[in-house]
């Protein structure tokens, strides 16, 4: 246990940051890809976890021409923060009356004929319509198209068919649902770290966090990182996933040692001097800078990045930054 | 209204059967309620409420954040508030004024606590904070080692000779590696209780023990038992709910949205819960929903929804959903989903993730019994 003084100036104690001029060029990467292409955004499961109160302002001023959710409820949330934008929500109990989509300027994506009738009962001023696809969810047949459009048209309401309203996802935020790493394209959005919160020096052989699943080989130091299962981090990361930490000159890479805990974990930081607290630690950055990626935290767990950020939870605070700052 | 695509209905009334078992179970010790991690997705302000109708004296919060809002949300002085994790830099005037008790790892946290007491001790209102010391005894993550803990002791003793601080409990976090294990730390443990008292540290509560060696071994329920998982209804060891008498507090419930049959000849269902709800990904292929009592597998997990295997049984949509709960309607526990998924009951309740609108449930009679 370090007796070294706490820094003057507080710090948080866990932290999302989104890095909002990544945002800008991604953005750009995108329009410059489809050649100019409306931007039309699922935002849904919070932004794919980065946060819907910074995303989406940050989109609004990019000029996103719609922003998509699955639920009405999230759909609230985001209309209070683009109070102009298209919205299109894609999920809905089988008796929703649609008074709160048409109360919210919602245009809901239909998949069957019922649900037509009653989003167009509901007050709605625009739909879109699901096409059947064979696969997934079910959605409407090409005659059932036909006749929806024409009744849609017949009553002033705008119509689309999904087909044409080409929404792009997590790959704008640097993740994406495939086992796929986008970041040469789109580099991701969002850091994780969290301070040093204690240190201390220990022998070989002494096991680690719960469970005792790792043990040291040598006189070390241990650093404690206040980030857990509580903030949506696997309980399975540990001896299996990278955190980096700023040692001296470099930046250095650890697997994570033992379990992850509900609220921390713990790196072994080798026979080094003790690092000061509040020493930053970060689980999920950008490879430019030696931090580890989302693509590779993922792969150790067996699942692709855009699980990794849509669940990490509302405890770390999040914060927009510009660059590097 | 129509009623909501996916939620987590918690009852009230399982978590005061459970506060009621674990306290008899661990009695004489106390029974101290963690609600840490938003009470592993349960709700901290209403679990810590309910837990102190139920007679609780002693909520564990984990953070300063959590034991201040505890103390906003009415929990009085006559509960003992415990809070224990800081960032470096942390304001400990704030736990002062809310009377909250602290946890203490290390010779810098009681210089920062030590200095805020300082300066509030002209107010009149002041009271110095009571000190849960911390020792090392295996876990390795905070708390003091062996080495430091007599000079951390003395420091304490010395503030509180100042009129800064008092000593009031020692304690510890074990790793529940093995039995053997956990016997050398209490032995550690007792060791630096004795350590403290011949240094001059009032200890009043000793406490080491957690739900799981809690629960099963009356050599180290000391003076408190801290209880987070089995207050919950999730066993943190090889037990079912029913077997050591808990009820699963949580029941996540969603809705059958569609039905559609493949070219194969299956029947697939569509729930709306999915990873964005927190439903792991990697239940798939091996945890079941129940629909009409009956247990149907989980066959993929998207965003916002999952997809279950229905063939043979009909199915329509606007069904009600049961991911997991207490059994009542067919499902399987949320101590069954962690140990077909590798993890533990506590890791699902906790991810489930914010948008899941929590509904509460039973607590009325509580409520009433203790207005009587």
């Amino acid at each position: 246990m370090s007796a070294q003084p706490h820094p003057p100036a507080p710090v948080p104690f866990r932290e999302i940051t989104l890095d909002l001029e990544q945002l800008e060029a991604n953005v750009a990467r995108f329009r410059e890809l489809t050649e100019g292409a409306p931007l039309f955004v699922d935002v849904g499961a919070d932004a794919w976890g980065h946060g819907l109160d910074v995303v989406v302002p940050a989109l609004v001023r990019l000029g996103a021409q719609a922003l998509v959710t699955a639920r009405l409820d999230e759909a609230r949330r985001v209309r209070a923060l683009a109070p102009e934008t298209l919205l299109v929500t894609t999920q809905h109990a089988v008796d929703e009356d649609f008074r709160a989509a048409a109360e919210l300027g919602v245009a809901p994506l239909v998949r069957t004929a019922g649900e037509f009738a009653r989003a167009v009962g509901g007050g709605v001023t625009g739909v879109v319509l699901a096409e059947d696809t064979g696969d997934g969810l079910p959605g409407l047949a090409p005659d059932e198209l036909d006749a929806l459009t024409a009744e849609a048209e017949r009553r002033g309401i705008a119509v689309l068919v999904d087909s044409a309203f080409p929404v792009i996802g997590c790959e704008l935020l640097g993740v994406s649902e495939q086992d796929l790493d986008v970041s040469g394209q789109f580099p991701p959005v969002l850091s994780l770290w969290a301070p040093i919160a204690a240190t201390k020096r220990v022998g070989p052989d002494e096991g680690v966090s719960y469970g005792y699943t790792y043990r040291t080989t040598g006189e070390t130091t241990l650093a404690l990182v206040t980030l857990g299962y509580g903030d949506g981090l696997s309980r399975a990361a540990g001896n299996r996933v990278e955190a980096s930490v700023p040692l001296g000159d470099e930046t250095v890479r650890r697997t994570i040692a033992g379990r992850v805990a509900m609220d921390a974990f713990m790196l072994d930081l080798g026979d080094v001097p003790e690092p000061l607290l509040g020493t930053p630690v970060t689980v999920l950055g950008d490879a430019r800078r030696g931090e580890p990626a989302v693509f590779a935290h993922a792969r150790a767990l067996g699942t692709h990045s855009a699980e990794i950020t849509t669940r990490l939870s509302p405890r770390p605070r999040r914060r927009p930054t510009e660059g590097d700052a | 209204m129509t009623r909501p695509l996916v939620e987590a209905v918690i009852d009230l009334d399982a978590l005061a059967h459970n506060i009621a078992h674990l306290k008899a179970t661990v009695a004489p010790a106390e029974l101290m309620v963690v609600v840490k991690a938003d009470a592993y997705g349960h709700g901290r302000v209403q679990t810590a409420t309910q837990a102190v109708r139920c007679g609780i004296r002693a909520i564990g919060a984990l953070d300063l954040d959590t034991a201040v809002e505890l103390r906003e949300a009415g929990i009085g002085p006559e509960v003992t508030v415990l809070s224990w994790l800081y960032p470096p830099g942390e304001d400990f005037g704030r736990a002062i004024r809310a009377r909250v008790d602290l946890g203490v790892s290390s010779l810098a946290e009681l210089a920062a606590i030590a200095d805020a007491a300082r300066a509030l001790r002209q107010r009149p209102a002041f009271l110095a904070p009571r000190l849960h010391l911390k020792l090392d005894t295996g876990l390795h993550r905070n708390g003091a080692t062996a080495e430091v803990w007599p000079a951390l002791v003395s420091a304490a003793v010395a503030a509180e000779r100042e009129g800064l601080v008092r000593t009031h409990a020692v304690w510890t976090h074990i790793a529940e590696a093995s039995e053997e294990e956990d016997t050398r730390a209490l032995e550690r443990f007792l060791d630096g209780v004795s350590v403290a008292r011949r240094l001059g540290a009032t200890v009043n509560v000793r406490h080491l023990a957690a739900s799981s060696a809690g629960f099963r071994r009356d050599d180290v329920r000391l003076d408190l038992v801290r209880m987070g998982g089995h207050c919950w209804g999730i066993p943190s060891f090889d037990t079912t709910p029913d077997e050591m008498g808990v009820i699963p507090v949580m029941t996540l419930r969603a809705q059958v949205l569609a039905v559609r049959q493949t070219a194969d000849g299956r029947t697939l269902g569509y729930v709306s819960a999915g990873y964005g709800d927190g439903v792991p990904r990697n239940v798939a292929g091996r945890t079941a929903v129940a629909v009409r009592r009956m247990q149907h597998p989980i066959v993929a997990v998207e965003r916002d929804h999952l997809v279950i295997d229905a063939t043979g049984s009909h199915l329509a949509a606007g069904d009600d959903a049961v991911l997991f709960g207490s059994g009542a309607e067919g499902e399987q526990t949320v101590r069954r989903w962690g140990e077909l998924s590798g993890t533990l009951g506590d890791e699902i309740t906790t991810r489930i993730a914010a948008r899941v609108p929590r509904r509460y449930v039973g607590g009325a009679q509580t409520q009433e019994a203790q207005t009587r």
